[in-house]
């Protein structure tokens, strides 16, 4: 009897504090909701109900924005970016955590440059770089950047999941004659799936946010992303407050849409193959 | 009463694992099979990333320091600076109260939401909770939208008829107070959003490492009696410890570098209460005209972060 | 294959010198200058250029200016079918990040709004075209008072006064005082025709209430505008001037400018401004006043639309009057944004004649309906009260010769020095002197 009262009581308590920090999470959002749906002259106070629905904010601020364009951008960029940092990232990951070589520590810390700095006054010289490369205001010429200092933290993020691999496993695939390369993606990948999925979700969500980069690296409208759509709510003396929230709305969903997607692979219960009690 | 295992999920394995062994080539099985190479494979696999970084990180940073030796304005010739910057820098007390608003924010951007991270996992990372999809998409929320549009957000919370205004009175606790020109409560106001957007990125990466715990471990601590206090103690926060590590690291970076919250909301006012060495950076980088300043101040920053990294790499005791 | 690790740090490091020494500081890859003809054009010369392309860049993103110049645009293209413009629009803080990385590329905009600390950047190198040639033939030097085509010439960039002309611009823009008509009545008070009268009503209000000042001062620029508005109450305005301009030997820190902050400290101290200003949203602000809270509100022509709106024909505005009765106020103002012709535009002469054709008296209806404020003593006023009482007071300023340009074109760090600093005065964190000196210290360290 007990034993079930225990149970009720951890799990409303468990509910309890879930509700709690989701609704200290929502609260942001749902005073972004609101104000997207405020007519153009009513005034921010804190949460209020609109006035009225407005939802043609959301068509003006999808054509004021430029959204069509810009999504098209974001999405070229963000699906040249997760693939191949997230690639490029379970490699490294995969020699960082695994393996011991000469010149393996002042490697890993170089790649652990782009985490560590402050890029704000790296961008100018970077782009003038780029120019010189005919690389400025072109989608290579941002994804490139992107993918190497995103490469800092799936590094990072990859080797802490490699370290923990399991040597046995390893070396009886050696055993059997597996080269590295076979050991990586035979082996090793099935376990690694929720480190990797989890790492594509941030890839994602941070590349279609990328701000500083894309607005220094991107500036051309033909190549502008999703987040100088919001910033064009933003005037010399005034800002357009509903219709920035309603371009925030919008540049939210797909990315929320592909963290849905992706989550589902974060949870994989026991982890299959290798050698595991 | 049996021992609880410690360690992280590795049944098999003892605990403290020394340096990995080097990868021996095994006893060919046929004459054409080649032998491991000893160095070329780690560089083969290497190589792309080494490529992207060495372009795109390490010559810009390399041209930032050679910056941070000039005057330069962005635009016309610069002039040799030697380590004029970096007097500067060191002399002004202004910049060095910049860094004492970045370790203010550590306990924000750090420990709160890794706090966080670890209860929600608890809560959410094993047992079958209702709603378990929604929970983990709200609590990602943050993470996932535009910081621009979360200051923004932020920015109608603090204000003075703003929602936080508004909880306070539900709670009792009447306030006028725009939180954002206090210059009190301004860089806790900021360190607080900082709370809430790393709080769903730690969750994320813990959530993704007690996958690996084994769950024979759990298993073996009840059978031991442990509730769940002992459970967490003895079976996942050991067994976190790399993504603790990230987690660690990622925020207190965080908290060091912060810039784009700070430049939305306050641009590091009221005053100068809550600059921070990063929308310093910026300024003088892309508005003052100080681009060799801006580098130089960003190589200091830099050798801060690195340190402190390289600190909690040790204390984590990773790759030992 | 074996690669050596040795060989990979030869390599980064040849390819690191190779860069550094490509990339030394200020060496900005680009065309040399293509000087243009200067030359003005007359309609039929225009009609019969041949298909041209214009690309324009600004930061008009909200608001009237924004639909005013597509609809210039679109007439333009009509009366020469010839000619096409290319607008793109960035918001005014990315603008301002990127635009001498914008107009240092190898086809940069022929057209680019840049206001005095973006002119900084792009002048001395190189990268706008002198438009002397076209001031003299188009009479652009008519057009403008002396106060406002100082910071209209200059030839590195930090010193103005002197020089070629580098920009032009369609209309102005000014602070003022708007004050909410019958809330002033109510209390009794008439609009001061001093500055001594000014400060007594501000008490009078304090003492019975009711906000004498609105402000929001979130945005940290705002007590920059009142403080500019005050300060020709204590201080000869011709040598501020000079200090914009950055001519050698003025300083900020002189005892009129410090009493001027003494007045704002105190006038925090005393509770005139909000005692929540610094952590409230301009916007926010302006809304509150349009809503009456607050008898006056010491900010710029641009809110004239939004009051004109929210208070009707309560809605005044007047220029700070003078200590003297009767003598000329010196209000805050300078051009709503000059454009800057490209040095490497193939076109300056046709972007030349589509600034004047912008500028020019017979749109000053719809530029003035917009929000920019008419060189043009015959320009009509926009229907609304308040606007009327604007375009007014920027006529007689104008007139007069009495304006008196934004403090923080005096150097590009201005800003961000000043207006912080601004916000502890205001708070009671900082004194006048401190700063005064703190200003004074960042022009020195610009100007020297």
């Amino acid at each position: 009897m007990n034993a079930v009262v225990t149970r009720t009581k951890a799990r409303a308590g468990t509910h309890a504090v879930l509700l709690l920090f989701s609704a200290v999470a929502l609260l942001p959002f749902v005073s972004i909701l609101l104000i997207s749906l405020y007519p153009h002259d009513q005034a921010i106070s804190g949460l209020a109900l609109p006035h009225s629905l407005d939802f043609g904010n959301y068509a003006d601020a999808w054509t004021t924005g430029n959204f069509a364009a810009l999504s098209k951008s974001s999405g070229i960029v963000t699906a040249c970016v997760v693939p191949l940092t997230s690639l490029v990232s379970v490699l490294n990951g995969y020699v960082f955590g695994t393996m011991n070589f000469r010149f393996k520590t002042p490697l890993f810390y170089l790649f652990l440059i782009g985490l560590v700095m402050p890029f704000e006054a790296t961008i100018i010289p970077l782009y003038y770089d780029l120019r010189e490369f005919g690389l400025a205001n072109t989608y290579p010429g941002l994804i490139l950047p992107e993918t190497a200092l995103y490469l800092s933290f799936g590094t990072l993020w990859m080797r802490a999941h490699f370290l923990t691999a399991q040597r046995p496993v390893i070396e009886a695939a050696q055993m059997e004659g597996a080269g590295p390369w076979t050991i990586l993606w035979r082996i090793l990948l099935p376990g690694a799936r929720p480190a990797i999925t989890t790492m594509m979700a941030l890839f994602t969500v941070w590349s279609w946010n990328e701000f500083l980069l894309a607005l220094v690296l991107a500036q051309a409208p033909d190549v502008q992303t999703a987040p100088a759509g919001l910033a064009s709510f933003v005037g010399e003396h005034t800002t357009d407050t509903s219709g920035l929230a309603a371009a925030a709305v919008i540049v939210t969903i797909p990315v929320l849409v592909v963290y849905v997607l992706l989550q589902r692979s974060f949870i994989q219960g026991i982890a299959s193959g290798g050698v595991k009690g | 009463m049996t021992k609880i295992i410690h360690g992280g999920g590795r049944a098999t394995v003892p605990p403290a694992t020394p340096r990995l062994p080097r990868i021996r080539p095994k006893r060919p099985r046929g004459p054409a099979r080649r032998p491991v190479a000893r160095t070329g494979t780690p560089l083969l696999f290497l190589a792309p990333g080494l490529a992207l970084v060495v372009a795109f990180v390490v010559l810009p940073v390399l041209h930032t320091l050679y910056l941070s030796f000039f005057h330069w304005d962005g635009v016309t010739p610069g002039s040799w600076a030697g380590l004029a910057n970096y007097r500067a820098i060191l002399d002004d007390p202004e910049l060095r109260a910049l860094f004492t608003h970045s370790l203010v924010l550590i306990v924000f951007y750090a420990a709160i939401p890794i706090a966080a991270g670890l209860l929600l996992t608890s809560l959410l990372g094993r047992t079958r909770v209702r709603g378990m999809t929604a929970y983990r998409v709200v609590l990602f929320l943050p993470q996932a939208v535009s910081l621009v549009v979360v200051a923004v957000a932020w920015q109608w919370m603090y204000a003075q008829d703003g929602v936080v205004n508004q909880l306070l009175s539900l709670a009792g606790a009447h306030s006028r107070t725009a939180w954002l020109g206090s210059f009190t409560w301004a860089l806790p106001a900021i360190g607080l959003i900082g709370s809430w957007l790393l709080s769903g990125l730690c969750m994320v990466l813990f959530l993704a490492g007690v996958q690996r715990i084994d769950p024979a471990l759990y298993d073996a601590a009840r059978v031991d009696g442990a509730g769940a206090w002992q459970e967490f103690r003895h079976v996942t926060l050991p067994g976190l410890r790399p993504e603790l590590a990230v987690a660690l690291t990622l925020t207190v970076v965080a908290a060091l570098r912060s810039f784009d919250v700070v430049y939305v909301l306050t641009k590091g006012g009221p005053g100068t209460a809550t600059s921070v060495p990063g929308l310093a950076i910026f300024q003088r980088a892309f508005t003052n005209g100080q681009v060799g300043s801006a580098a130089a101040l960003a190589v200091v920053l830099t050798v801060l972060i690195f340190m402190v990294t390289a600190l909690i790499t040790r204390i984590s005791g990773e790759g030992r | 294959m074996v690669i050596t690790f040795r060989s990979h740090i030869l390599a980064a490091m040849c390819g690191a010198a190779l860069t550094l020494a490509a990339c030394s500081p200020g060496s900005t890859s680009g065309g040399k200058a293509v000087t243009p003809s200067g030359s003005t054009l007359t309609s039929d010369q225009v009609a019969k250029a041949g298909r041209v392309t214009l690309t324009m860049t600004d930061f008009e993103t909200a608001g009237g200016l924004e639909t005013a110049l597509d609809q210039l645009i679109k007439n333009f293209e009509a009366r020469y079918p010839n000619i096409t413009i290319k607008r793109s629009s960035k918001d005014f803080d990315g603008y301002g990040k990127t635009i001498n990385l914008a107009m240092s590329a190898d086809s940069p905009p022929d057209l680019a709004e840049a206001n005095v600390p973006m002119a900084g950047k792009l002048i001395p190198s190189g990268l706008t075209a002198s438009l002397d040639r076209y001031y003299a033939g188009y009479g652009w030097e008519r057009r403008y008072p002396s106060s406002v085509l100082q910071l209209l010439r200059s030839d590195n960039g930090k010193t103005f006064g002197t020089g070629h002309f580098w920009g032009q611009a369609i209309g102005g823009n000014m602070v003022g005082v708007y004050y909410n008509k019958r809330a002033l009545s109510e209390l009794g008070l008439k609009v001061p025709s001093t500055f001594d009268e000014f400060q007594d009503a501000l008490d009078v209000i304090r003492r019975k209430g009711k906000l004498p000042i609105q402000m929001g001062n979130l945005e940290q620029y705002p007590a920059n505008h009142v403080l500019s508005t005050v300060l020709p109450e204590f201080s000869d305005p011709r040598p501020v001037r000079s200090w914009i301009n950055g001519t050698a030997g003025t300083t900020f820190d002189t005892d009129g400018n410090k009493a001027a902050l003494q007045t704002l400290a105190d006038w925090g101290k005393k509770g005139y401004l909000p005692a929540q200003a610094n952590g409230t949203r301009d916007d926010d602000a302006a809304a509150a006043f349009g809503r009456g809270e607050g008898v006056f509100d010491i900010t710029g022509s641009w809110r004239s639309v939004l009051f004109a709106k929210s208070l009707g024909d309560n809605a005044g505005f007047f220029t700070l009057p003078p200590r003297a009765s009767g003598a000329v106020g010196h209000p805050t103002g300078w051009l709503a944004n000059p454009f800057v012709i490209s040095s490497k535009s193939k076109h300056a002469d046709i972007a030349a004649f589509f600034l004047d054709y912008l500028s020019s008296p017979a749109n000053s209806t719809i530029t003035t309906a917009a929000g920019y404020l008419p060189f043009d003593q015959n320009a009509p006023a926009p229907a609304g009260a308040v606007n009327g009482e604007v375009v007014a007071a920027w006529k007689n300023a104008v007139r007069n010769d009495s304006l008196v340009p934004y403090l923080d074109f005096a150097a590009p760090a201005m800003g961000n020095a000043m207006f912080p600093a601004l916000q502890s005065l205001i708070a009671g964190k900082l004194q006048p002197g401190q700063v005064a000196k703190t200003v004074q210290s960042t022009w020195a360290d610009y100007h020297s």
